[in-house]
């Protein structure tokens, strides 16, 4: 299980500063997972139009439903339409996997910036990140949710928390290998000020990496939002998410294995599309590319 | 053996061999040891995590408890106290006075002889901690030794229940401990386990929250009776008993079937199908207890402090839903008594409010009791059997008009949540659900939700002095008819004041490999007299 | 070489410092008190105030953090609020199980990820890469409990040839301990090993095409040997860097693992732990796992030395 996104120290250091508009992807992988991406994004928006029910109405009666035409899918446990909770995990998944993205992405930039622009806060910032690094973060995500709560909420700040340190430290290294370059020499010496600098320089530098980055958070948080579900420790077992079908299916996968074939199926396609945008935008971004091939 | 296992080990044994010497420089025996059919393995989903049986009621330390600890007096199969360690006893003074004696050549696990000094201190530290104990030490004017094998308790009215509170087999029963363990501080745990009952603890190999062993105690000496329910002969028939803590269900049942374990102490009712199924399992309702489920409601803060509304609740209610979620069509039953449904005590009485009314009632009472959208924080555990309890709850509560939140969380961390007095801003709570075994609720004096303490009591501190009173009054009731008097007022008044709300029983089965043999019908998984065939 | 060997030891000891505060001040400003844990139910107020007192809970803050920090240095994690044990024993008991865990999947990652990662580097566009490229983004999107339920299923349930759970040390037999663990081995490696072979990859595709090595091509030095003697040793760094800062999701995989085939380990431990708020048990555990992890990383960046002359300190 991936639980953090891993940069690929090899590819982690696009250097330049590069200009999203000027080059359209080409990459049929960032079509194709964009493409698989939409269609979800569509579905869990609207589940309604897809013939999904309440995703919490309980029908114990009529528990572990075989396939029928009310129940396309069965009934779990407590007889809910697996079918319904499905479409409605699309919900929770992307939206926490896009919400961690979006967060740590933000504060990492702000932290790695702040790191890469004011000197004497660096190592103290870096010291504080390796900390964080040092705690192997899915016991991490366990604990912050343990001390908060089980909520939605407490499990995107979870993740979002231990996100944020390698997205700074690649934002930092950006940043100083951006501010040894002679055009940002320059700007200082022609008198640019260090607000000038940031936004101008150090922010167009770092938005191509930072967004590869992103994809790759995004696909971590829904698999760490899913781990977490499944060992008890994530949103309230109410909430239709992936993990918590599987949870609650794990015992019963013997008798019914479409309640966990069906959530990882999902999760499985969900996450792929996500890493297969990334991979695209990270070769179509990356300017080693033409060098790796010959 | 199984088939299975022969082709394993063939199979795998050899691969490993084959490339077991390069990588790691050698190829060992295969690790099943030769004492294997001497050995019971057996799972369960409760943890042991401490090792003082009179300090905590966790169903793991409960278990852990009877193997390696004894007691003076035993629950036959008919709920008749008998003499265990004690070789008996007499009253003296129209029931003033009890005399016990014990039985010659009781060890401790550490050689020493069993003393009335050991076991005076022991009913001591367990008065401290048990409900029925605190009830019977109120009569306690002093207990004496006679000698080392006899020793008198004193009481200050006749006390008719004296040898069933000892022999109570609900957590904490009375067990009892060396002199110097049973000397410890009520509130602190003894984290030794230095008892006198058939298996000793291998404390060596006791990793807590995975596994423990116990081994047979050789100088145990059983009774001569035939087993019947805990009483009667308690045979350490098998040499080695190891016990492993497994939490996933569908991987305990392949352990059970793939010849791994041999016995499975409360599998989930949705897999006992597929385990009937496998030749080599007996699955059984071994254990004679059904176990009772309920929603506790916290009387010392809104919303529930309010009367009218937990009426509503129980108005709403409706049993079969509930036991729907945790218990197979057929192994279930409502029960709407306060105290357990095969206890002599069971009944009716005041019951119409919940067997009368639907969900129509209870949302028209729930408009008239004042509740004004306050939160509800309902605990429930999310793991093990009793899961879908939660969420059944959850639906009610949200379907009859509360402002619910769930909080699902494992049973330890429960009871930790639920002691917690503040308001639901501050960590408190305002409903949890819980369940316990028939026998921990069959009287007023042993059950410990059918309370009204206040602030002294069980967690939620349901208020009302008479039904306190009235318990009193029950275990030292001179009659068998006085009791059941005693007891039906209780319930009314219960029904009355709801202090909780009672969801119903189910029958619990256990599940285990056809070589064992000796296994016989009690009210809790105990592990004497079992033996192994192959 | 020798003084930064030090320094860059002593790096190490903030990093720790920093974790041991993060860890405490969560666990401080949790609610729940253990001293209600260790009093149980029955407790009157009276008796969980001795136990605050005995358990110093009476005290600020910092004077707790520093006379843990105290202890810790004398090798005392305290005692667990559940079961009374020392904390560093209940440690100690469930180390083999996962150390046992982890080595055998960093050796499977290794021994499967390098190679392969070589072979889709040397056959760049083959056949071979392309399959290796689409199974790494296939394995990357599977989480690491669907790969143990699979393999249970198909390894124990259907075939019948692995036992599911527990574990069985090593001194007790190699064939029982490596039926036992290789199924949650293989579980735990998919993302890493998946991890390793790419940075392998890119690497090498890095190394392949510098002149030296077109030279040793051309002047007919094996193949085989321009592989794995010249171009890997050169590629080495990331691949040991990407080794030692993935051991970080071996060690959450085994959290999740232990659980599932009911191995007694530190993953379990920490879990439980949690569950049960037994505050001493997260905090040393916690703590102790991330001075491996920072120590195995310092080992890493030491290596660097061995495999790139260019390295001087």
């Amino acid at each position: 299980m991936k639980m953090q996104a891993i940069s690929i120290p090899s590819k982690a250091k696009p250097a330049k500063a590069i200009s999203l508009r000027r080059r359209l992807p080409g990459n049929p992988k960032v079509w194709v997972g964009a493409a698989i991406l939409v269609c979800l994004g569509l579905a869990a928006a609207f589940p309604g139009l897809l013939g999904a029910g309440d995703p919490y109405l309980l029908d114990v009666e009529n528990r572990l439903a075989p396939v029928s035409a009310a129940h396309p899918l069965g009934t779990d446990s407590l007889g809910r339409d697996l079918y319904t909770l499905a479409l409605y995990g699309a919900r929770v998944s992307l939206v926490v996997g896009f919400a961690c993205a979006v967060l740590a992405a933000i504060l990492g930039a702000f932290v790695g910036l702040l790191s890469a622009s004011v000197r004497w806060l660096d190592p103290i910032i870096m010291r504080i990140l390796d900390g964080i690094l040092a705690i192997p973060a899915i016991m991490f995500a366990i604990l912050l949710v343990a001390v908060a709560g089980g909520s939605l909420q407490n499990v995107i700040i979870a993740v979002t928390f231990i996100e944020v340190p390698p997205v700074a430290r690649l934002v930092r290294s950006v940043a100083l290998s951006l501010r040894e370059r002679p055009f940002v020499e320059a700007a200082v010496a022609a008198g640019s000020g260090l607000p000038r600098i940031i936004v101008f320089y150090f922010v167009p530098g770092i938005m191509a990496p930072l967004l590869v980055q992103a994809t790759f958070i995004w696909a971590a948080a829904m698999m760490i939002e899913a781990a977490l579900s499944f060992i008890g420790a994530g949103a309230p077992p109410s909430t239709p998410s992936w993990g918590n079908i599987m949870s609650a299916g794990r015992s019963l996968w013997q008798i019914k294995p479409m309640l966990i074939f069906v959530p990882a199926v999902m999760l499985f396609v969900t996450v792929m599309a996500v890493n297969l945008l990334g991979d695209g935008l990270r070769q179509w971004l990356d300017p080693r590319r033409k060098r790796q091939r010959p | 053996m199984d088939r299975r296992d022969l082709l394993r080990n063939t199979i795998f044994g050899g691969a490993a061999c084959a490339f077991g010497p390069l990588v790691l420089g050698g190829c060992g025996s295969s690790g099943s040891s030769a004492a294997a059919s001497d050995t019971l393995r057996v799972m369960t989903a409760q943890s042991l995590s401490s090792l003082d049986p009179i300090w905590t009621t966790a169903p793991g330390t409960r278990m852990f408890g009877y193997l390696v600890y004894d007691q003076l007096i035993a629950m036959d199969e008919n709920y008749n106290p008998q003499p265990q360690m004690a070789e008996g006893w007499t009253t003296e003074d129209e029931g003033r006075s009890y005399t016990i004696s014990l039985r010659d050549g009781l060890k401790f696990h550490d050689g020493e002889p069993v003393r009335a000094q050991d076991c005076v201190p022991s009913i001591e530290r367990w008065m401290a901690r048990d409900s029925f104990g605190q009830i019977l030490a109120q009569f306690v004017d002093a207990q004496e030794v006679i000698d080392d094998r006899s020793f008198r308790i004193l009481l200050n009215r006749p006390v008719l229940q004296l040898p069933a509170a000892l022999a109570k087999l609900s957590a904490p029963a009375c067990l009892i401990m060396p002199e110097r363990l049973a000397k410890t501080d009520p509130a602190q745990q003894v984290t030794e386990a230095i008892g006198s009952g058939p298996y000793r603890f291998m404390a060596d190999e006791w990793v807590s929250g995975a596994s423990s062993a116990y081994e047979r105690f050789e100088d145990y000496v059983p009774r001569d009776e035939p087993v019947s329910g805990l009483a009667g002969g308690r045979i350490p028939a098998i040499g080695r008993i190891e016990v492993s803590q497994v939490s996933d269900p569908s991987t305990a049942m392949s352990a059970l079937m793939g010849g791994e374990q041999d016995y499975w102490d409360v599998p989930p009712h949705d897999l006992i199908p597929l385990l009937k199924q496998d030749d080599g399992i007996e699955v059984n309702r071994r254990t004679t207890s059904s176990v009772y489920y309920m929603m506790q409601f916290n009387h010392l803060q809104p919303p529930f402090d309010n009367l009218a509304l937990r009426k509503a609740v129980a108005m709403a209610v409706d049993q079969s839903q509930f036991l729907a979620s945790v218990s197979a069509p057929g192994s279930n039953e409502a029960c709407y008594s306060y105290y357990s449904c095969e206890s002599p005590y069971a009944s009716d009485v005041g019951s119409e409010l919940m067997r009368e009314t639907d969900m129509e009632d209870a949302k028209a009472a729930l408009a008239e009791s004042g509740y004004n959208g306050e939160k509800v924080i309902l605990l429930a555990t999310m793991e093990g059997p009793n899961a879908g309890l939660g969420q059944v709850a959850e639906d009610l509560f949200r379907r009859l008009g509360l402002n619910v939140e769930l909080v699902g969380m494992d049973f330890a961390s429960i009871t930790q949540r639920r002691t917690n007095r503040q308001s639901v801003d501050e960590g408190g709570w305002s409903v949890f659900l819980t369940a316990w075994l028939g026998d921990d609720i069959n009287n007023p004096a042993v059950h410990p939700m059918l309370r009204g303490a206040g602030e002294e009591g069980y967690s939620g501190w349901a208020s009302d002095p008479e039904l306190e009173r009235l318990r009193v009054q029950w275990a030292v009731a001179g009659t068998e008819s006085e009791q059941k008097d005693i007891a039906r007022t209780i319930q009314e008044r219960a029904y009355a004041n709801v202090p909780y709300v009672p969801l119903g029983s189910s029958r619990l089965e256990s599940a285990y490999s056809k070589d064992l043999t000796g296994i016989f019908d009690t009210p809790v998984n105990v592990y004497w007299n079992i033996g192994k065939s192959a | 070489m020798l003084s930064y060997v030090i320094r860059r030891a002593l790096l190490t000891i903030p990093v720790v410092a920093i974790v041991a505060a993060i860890v405490f001040a969560m666990l401080y400003f949790t609610p729940g008190d253990p001293a209600l844990v260790i009093a149980g139910d029955q407790a009157t107020p009276a008796q969980i105030e001795r136990i605050r007192v005995a358990l110093h809970l009476d005290q600020p803050p910092y004077v707790r953090f520093f006379a843990w920090i105290g202890q810790f240095l004398q090798g005392d994690l305290g005692v667990s609020v559940f079961t009374g044990q020392p904390v560093t024993y209940m440690i100690a008991q469930r180390l083999e199980p996962t150390l046992s865990l982890v080595v055998l999947a960093v050796l499977i990652s290794v021994g499967v990820g390098v190679p392969a990662g070589v072979i889709a580097a040397w056959r760049q566009g083959g056949t071979f890469d392309k399959v290796f490229v689409t199974a790494s983004t296939f394995s990357f999107s599977v989480p690491v409990f669907i790969t143990a339920y699979g393999l249970a299923y198909i390894f124990a349930t259907t075939l019948g040839w692995l036992p599911v759970q527990g574990f069985s040390p090593i001194e007790d037999g190699v064939g029982e301990f490596i039926s036992r663990l290789i199924m949650p081995a293989i579980a735990i490696s998919m993302i890493y090993a998946t991890l390793i072979a790419n940075v392998t990859r890119s690497s090498m595709l890095d190394v392949l095409g510098q002149d030296y090595i077109r030279t040793a091509i051309t002047k007919g030095v094996p193949r085989s040997q321009v592989l794995f003697r010249h171009a890997l040793k050169n590629a080495a760094i990331p691949v040991i860097t990407v080794v030692g800062n993935g051991i970080g999701v071996l060690i959450g995989g085994t959290v999740i693992i232990e659980t599932i085939f009911a191995i007694p380990g530190i993953g379990r431990l920490t879990v439980d732990a949690i569950m049960h708020r037994d505050y001493p048990v997260i905090q040393g555990v916690v703590l102790l796992s991330s001075i491996a992890y920072v120590l195995l990383n310092l080992i890493v960046d030491l290596t660097y030395v061995v495999f790139d002359p260019r390295v001087r300190y």
